[in-house]
């Protein structure tokens, strides 16, 4: 989860409150959006300076123990250790109120934490700041061990991982066409086949398989992702992932019966250039997948922080991991870089988006981003979503020049009323798609750099051959016709080709495509309706009536008329004036088939389930998104229970105590997970003060101890060590002072 | 992206390779992609070659080095070549030279610098057959540094391990052969007909043995043939496909030598002649008298002392000649072809039995330079008449073709184009016999058909080389080899179905340069609307791969 979606889940007055803090209206101030703050480096310096210690090392153990994973109040107990809980919990309350960590609220009323994961970007940078790319044996390395093994077993262990991260090498290292056009062979796909549903809603096995083949991603590049989804027995995981995005991004919508493409996201999302497609689809696999231990997505952060076509070292950042205590053991580290490997990595190789491979025998893996990365860029996961109105003005203006074009086209003009469709195209900015080659064999051969746009009218009118460096479609008969089906005329199509082609389209092709068209269709079958009569002389009645002369478009025969559907209400009305007495329920014919059940929106759509964004098919990770967020935030004193129970004077000022009441007091610190501070006998005029942690009081008469923790380390003290005490309450430290 | 100012090439990853022919380096770099891939299709601007073991096999052959061709396909390629591809590239190119065979004390021995890779070979059950039991080695040997081979095994060896993928440089030599002293007479060759016999056997009398020369048709492949012959000057043996060709074969080298009639023989059905210089057919080496017999006529290769065997029209070789070759690898052999793409797959045959590539002319050139005709094809829509169209529709699919091809309004589109080219020499040709023999009725026509005696039919073809006869209506016959200079024009009426090789078959009816214009025309007629534009499509296709560009014109229309 982000904190885009955090805010939207919570109430106004609640935005409210985070939005009207000092850091974040400055940042406003500046230009940030307020929810942006919560991810920009320089407003959350500001907020960082006016962190109190408890409060700033408290966010540094949830970034470094959880990293975006939502914790438990007792996961965050355990990972404090020798804290005092009290002052922990203290200190949650106050990021939660600055916004920084979030609450949700588990249905059986169990709170669960979580920093989301922009913030944690943005927190990693705040408290790692170092420069990337790093070599080996630089300074900011130096003093950690390097990866190696010990003990025989290790060294076997550290074997087998070698052979592993060779074997994955291996296996992802294919031609691939990467996530984009994947994404578009499957939305090419969905678009010119009826993808109906079976009764347990999965798309039907032979389509699956044949969406399947059309993409380069494939079952192996994802086994480390482990992901989990509705009919694994009939989508692979590559055809899961392309349905999943596609979902996601709203490209493709669920009916009942169907799995359809949105027209109008699609072609919003074809007139995107490829940067911005690529940094959308990044950014949702980001939100989505991103791996749940911190270690690996403190790796997946600083590998973001690698610019693009630059090698890096992997185990060099699993190494500043374990400088900054991220990662623990050297076995840890090397069971992190196969993780990140297989559960990272492998699918980003395989996405297009970098290139991995394991230097000097295997153990010594680099990457390179082979485009920029910038998760920054965009917090959006929705394609509409990240459109500012600029954009949109953009698409829209883009969205005319082929519509003039079609106007043109679709008119019956001759070549030069063609041409000055073209014209018209070219001035609303469609000059720069000439990419095709159209080979007089009827083979096209579409580069790289194509717009998806062009890429998309070629698909629908051609038959897909191949994916490679330049895409492979040919010209046929069936795929001709087929596109006059979906209502792309063939002269349209030659005209398309001809536009965007980089020589033209030879004049074989042209007049074969011509044929083809002209052969097509000459015959069909039309749904029309007919005003029928019992006997001829009626008929001549109707046809001689001047008022009803201009409903018939067509007689047929001596007793039937062709007749405008749209129009049957008033044709009835004026045969009931001119005394005909129409009878007024239409025959139909039963075995008609019945239309078609509307496309609504998705059944995972917004109105279905409150959300904004449209829903994928993976299962997700985050166990946040179906709870509802707390807001209400507990004062310190709610902290403290039985707070009025206990004289006053435990908490507020230094005494001497008898041994039990001193024990008491000691527990009631355990029971409150406080603190106890002690001053020494002879200083206790005002001397320096000890600080226990108490945890545990162990024996019995006069052999009693206390264990806990001094300054972060293991104490244990005899009761005469406890002079003059005083429990310390968080909330209550300017008493002390 | 301006891609026309980018690099030329784009390498895909299954080693397909584009060139864009409207690049400043297209010249450039053509040449240096003939010689590491093969030629696939060249439309005008973007020709597709493809990267194949044998392809990188010849180039090795050739002396490129694998660094050479990856360095220069990354220099050249657009988006610069997949790293898998570059890979694949220098570990296949490599394999080439890794075995050798080489003669030595008599004995023929398979040697490599890499003795484990002998011992694999030593070590395979199908491979101990090549062995020789005389090897003198100790079967204990694991790496061996040579292996001795059975002679008589040789070119099978040769090609077991290329198919295996580890093609093998032949250096065990060849025998002279009977000696036949040979000189070209009243002919010069042209510049690039010299290279081609150069890059068989220099002046200076070194030879790369044997080989495959690559030229289009018209380039004069005979003549090369030939001056090979020549510069080699021994009893040769030349295997071509049908016995007009075999004909052609033997008046072209009484024309072009000094050459002693009553040393030339046809070995054919007709004639079993064998002479010093013997042109025979595929078909008679492969004749059987009864199913499952022997072919009796495959002792051709031994009933001489051949020095030189051409295989003409290679990629046309059938699959028992390729077996009685790999029985003569130690005689010479030069292969002629205009395309080294065969149907059946087994270029890796050629490669190991026959040689690797030596030369290659690809036919623009020849066209630039003038050694062939400049052609314009043309395919005219015809429609049909009411009446056919009616027929066409009630008729079966087969039948439906044939009303297609018989359209009677043809006829009228004939004689249009006739008008058009009425001062030049014109062949229509036809599938069926009755439209033919319609359209020569009408238009009062000399016609040519299979059932007309041989010496009828050289009658006419003489008639039209002479000029007497201006207008020759033929059928499927005069698809193979007829030589007839002057024809500029053709004009197909009808085709059988959507045969590619008979397209490029008929065009090269016309393809020999003209003395004036040097242009010809190559008319298709098809019926509008029917399955014959279809099949049309399909003919047209190889043609069109090969660079010609196709008019389309409209048959009602003034032509």
């Amino acid at each position: 989860m982000n904190y885009r979606q955090l805010f939207a889940k919570m109430p106004q007055s609640a935005r409210d409150r985070m939005f009207e803090q000092t850091w974040v209206r400055e940042a406003a101030e500046k230009g940030l959006m307020p929810e942006h703050a919560y991810t920009d480096d320089t407003a959350l310096r500001v907020l960082h300076s006016g962190l109190n210690e408890e409060e700033d090392s408290l966010l540094r153990l949830i970034l470094v123990r959880f990293g975006s994973r939502a914790f438990t109040p007792g996961e965050l107990a355990e990972a404090a250790g020798q804290w005092a809980l009290a002052f922990m919990r203290s200190a949650l309350g106050s990021l939660r109120a600055y916004g920084v960590i979030a609450a949700f609220r588990k249905s059986w009323g169990d709170p669960l934490y979580l920093l989301p994961h922009d913030g944690m970007r943005a927190w990693q940078r705040i408290y790692f700041p170092i420069n990337l790319p790093i070599r080996k044996g630089s300074e900011e390395i130096t003093g950690v061990k390097a990866l190696q093994s010990s003990s025989e077993q290790e060294e076997q262990e550290t074997r087998e991982a070698v052979l592993r991260i060779q074997e994955l090498s291996d296996a992802g290292d294919k031609p691939r066409q990467g996530l984009d056009l994947d994404l578009f062979a499957a939305l090419s796909y969905v678009h010119l086949h009826e993808l109906t549903l079976t009764q347990r809603g999965a798309i039907h096995k032979r389509h699956v398989q044949k969406l399947a083949e059309r993409l380069t991603l494939a079952e192996a590049d994802l086994a480390g992702c482990k992901l989990q989804y509705p009919f694994g027995d009939t989508y692979s995981p590559a055809a899961a992932v392309a349905l999943d995005f596609l979902l996601r991004l709203g490209l493709i919508v669920r009916s009942d019966d169907r799995i359809e493409c949105e027209e109008e996201k699609l072609r919003e999302w074809l007139h995107k250039e490829r940067p911005e497609r690529t940094g959308i689809l990044y950014r949702l696999w980001r939100e989505h997948r991103i791996p749940d231990t911190s270690p690996l997505q403190h790796l997946v952060l600083l590998m973001e922080r690698v610019p693009a076509g630059i090698k890096q070292s992997l185990p060099v950042l699993v190494d500043l991991l374990r400088r900054w205590g991220i990662v623990g053991s050297a076995k840890e580290a090397d069971q992190l870089i196969a993780e990140a490997i297989e559960t990272w990595l492998q699918p980003m190789r395989a996405f297009g988006w970098l290139q991995w491979h394991p230097v000097q025998g295997g153990w010594d893996s680099e990457f390179e981003w082979l485009i920029p990365i910038d998760y920054a860029a965009g917090p959006g996961t929705d394609a509409a979503a990240t459109l500012s109105p600029q954009s949109q003005a953009t698409l829209f203006e883009r969205d005319e020049a082929p519509s003039r074009l079609e106007e043109g086209l679709s008119g019956g003009l001759e070549p030069a009323d063609r041409s000055a469709g073209y014209e018209a195209a070219e001035q609303a900015g469609y000059d720069s798609a000439r990419c095709l080659f159209v080979q007089p064999d009827f083979e096209i051969m579409v580069p790289p750099e194509c717009p998806l746009y062009v890429r998309w009218e070629v698909a629908r009118t051609t038959e897909w051959l191949r994916a490679d460096q330049v895409a492979v479609y040919r010209l046929t008969k069936e795929a001709v016709q087929r596109a006059a089906d979906l209502g792309i005329s063939a002269e349209r199509t030659a005209a398309l080709l001809e536009r965007y082609s980089r020589h033209g389209l030879p004049d074989p092709v042209r007049v074969t495509l011509l044929a083809w068209g002209e052969q097509y269709g000459r015959v069909y079958l039309a749904d029309i309706t007919v005003l029928r009569c019992t006997d001829p002389a009626a008929a001549e009645q109707i046809e001689k009536h001047p008022k009803l002369q201009s409903y018939v478009v067509e007689k047929l025969g001596e007793d039937t008329f062709i007749v405008r559907d749209h129009e049957q209400r008033e044709l009835l009305h004026i045969l009931e004036h001119a005394g005909f007495s129409p009878r007024k329920q239409i025959l139909y014919d039963q075995t008609r088939r019945k239309p078609k059940k509307a496309v609504t929106a998705a059944t995972h759509s917004r109105e279905d389930t409150g959300e904004k964004h449209p829903k994928g098919l993976i299962y997700d990770k985050d166990p946040v998104q179906y709870l509802d967020v707390d807001i209400r935030i507990p004062a310190d004193k709610e902290l403290i229970e039985g707070l009025r129970s206990v004289p006053s004077v435990w908490h507020t000022e230094y005494r001497r105590y008898h041994p039990s009441t001193c024990l008491n007091i000691i527990r009631q610190a355990i029971e409150w997970g406080t603190v106890i501070c002690i001053k020494s006998e002879e200083e206790s005029g005002g001397g320096s003060v000890r600080t226990l942690v108490p945890k545990e009081i162990r024996g019995q008469g006069n052999r009693v101890f206390v264990e806990g923790y001094e300054n972060g380390r293991r104490a244990v003290l005899g009761l005469e060590e406890f002079g003059s005490i005083c429990i310390r309450l968080p909330g209550f430290q300017e008493r002390h002072n | 992206m301006d891609l026309r100012d980018s690099a030329p090439l784009i390498v895909q990853n299954d080693l397909t390779v584009l060139l864009e022919t409207d690049h400043e380096d297209f010249e450039a770099v053509r040449a240096e992609l003939a010689w590491i891939a093969e030629l696939i299709k060249s439309p005008k601007y973007l020709h597709t070659y493809r990267i194949t073991p044998l392809s990188l096999w010849n180039a090795a052959a050739s002396g490129i080095a694998s660094a050479r061709i990856v360095h220069f396909l990354e220099e050249k390629s657009k988006y610069g070549i997949p790293r898998k591809a570059a890979e694949q590239i220098i570990e296949t190119h490599n394999r080439y030279g890794l075995l050798r065979l080489i003669s030595a004390n008599g004995c023929l021995l398979l040697e490599s610098e890499r003795p484990e890779l002998l011992a694999q070979i030593k070590g395979r059950q199908d491979f101990r057959r090549f062995i020789s039991g005389s090897s003198g080695l100790s079967d204990a040997a694991e790496t061996p540094d040579f292996l001795v081979i059975r002679p008589d095994l040789r070119g099978l060896l040769k090609q077991e391990l290329t198919r295996l993928g580890y093609p093998v440089i032949d250096q065990a030599g060849y025998h002279s052969g009977e000696e036949l002293p040979v000189s070209l007479s009243g002919v010069t060759l042209r510049g690039y007909q010299e290279q081609a016999v150069d890059s068989f056997r220099s002046p200076a009398g070194t030879d790369s043995g044997s080989g495959v020369l690559v030229l289009p048709c018209g380039a004069g492949k005979t003549v090369i043939g030939i001056a090979v012959m020549a510069r080699l000057s021994c009893a040769t043996l030349i295997l071509t496909t049908h016995i007009t060709s075999v004909r052609q074969w033997m008046k072209e080298i009484r024309a072009k030598t000094d050459l002693d009639e009553s040393r030339i023989g046809e070995y054919s059905g007709a004639h079993k002649q064998v002479s010093p210089i013997t042109i025979a057919t595929y078909q008679i080496l492969t004749h059987r008298r009864e199913k499952g017999g022997e072919q009796v006529h495959m002792n051709l290769f031994n009933s001489r002392d051949w020095g030189l065997i051409i295989y003409d029209e290679v990629h046309l070789l059938p699959a028992p000649v390729f077996r009685a070759t790999a029985d003569i690898q130690a005689t010479r052999r030069l292969g002629l072809t205009a395309t080294l793409v065969r149907e059946d797959g087994r270029e890796a045959d050629v490669f190991s039995l026959i040689g690797p590539k030596l030369y290659d002319m690809p036919w623009k050139k020849l066209e630039e330079s003038g050694w062939i005709a400049r052609v314009t094809c043309s395919e005219v829509a015809v429609g049909m008449p009411r009446e056919s169209m009616r027929l066409y529709y009630e008729a079966d699919k087969r039948s439906r073709f044939r009303i297609a091809g018989e359209n009677p309004a043809k006829i009228d589109v004939v004689m249009k184009i006739l008008q058009r080219h009425k001062d030049e020499f014109i062949l229509i040709i036809g599938q069926y016999l009755d439209q033919l023999r319609g359209i020569a009725k009408r238009l009062n026509l000399p016609l040519i058909t299979g059932g007309m005696p041989q010496t009828d039919r050289e009658r006419l073809y003489q008639d039209f080389r002479a000029g007497k006869v201006k207008v020759l209506a033929v059928s499927k016959v005069a698809n193979f080899a007829v030589d007839l200079p002057d024809a500029s024009v053709a004009v197909q009426v009808s085709g059988s179905y959507g045969s590619r090789q008979e397209e490029a078959q008929r065009l090269g009816r016309i393809l020999r340069p003209k003395r004036e214009a040097n242009r010809a025309f190559f008319y298709t007629l098809v019926s509008k609307g029917t399955t014959e534009q279809e099949y049309a499509l399909n003919r047209r296709v190889f043609l069109l791969e090969q660079g010609y560009e196709y008019r389309m014109e409209e048959g009602n229309d003034e032509l």
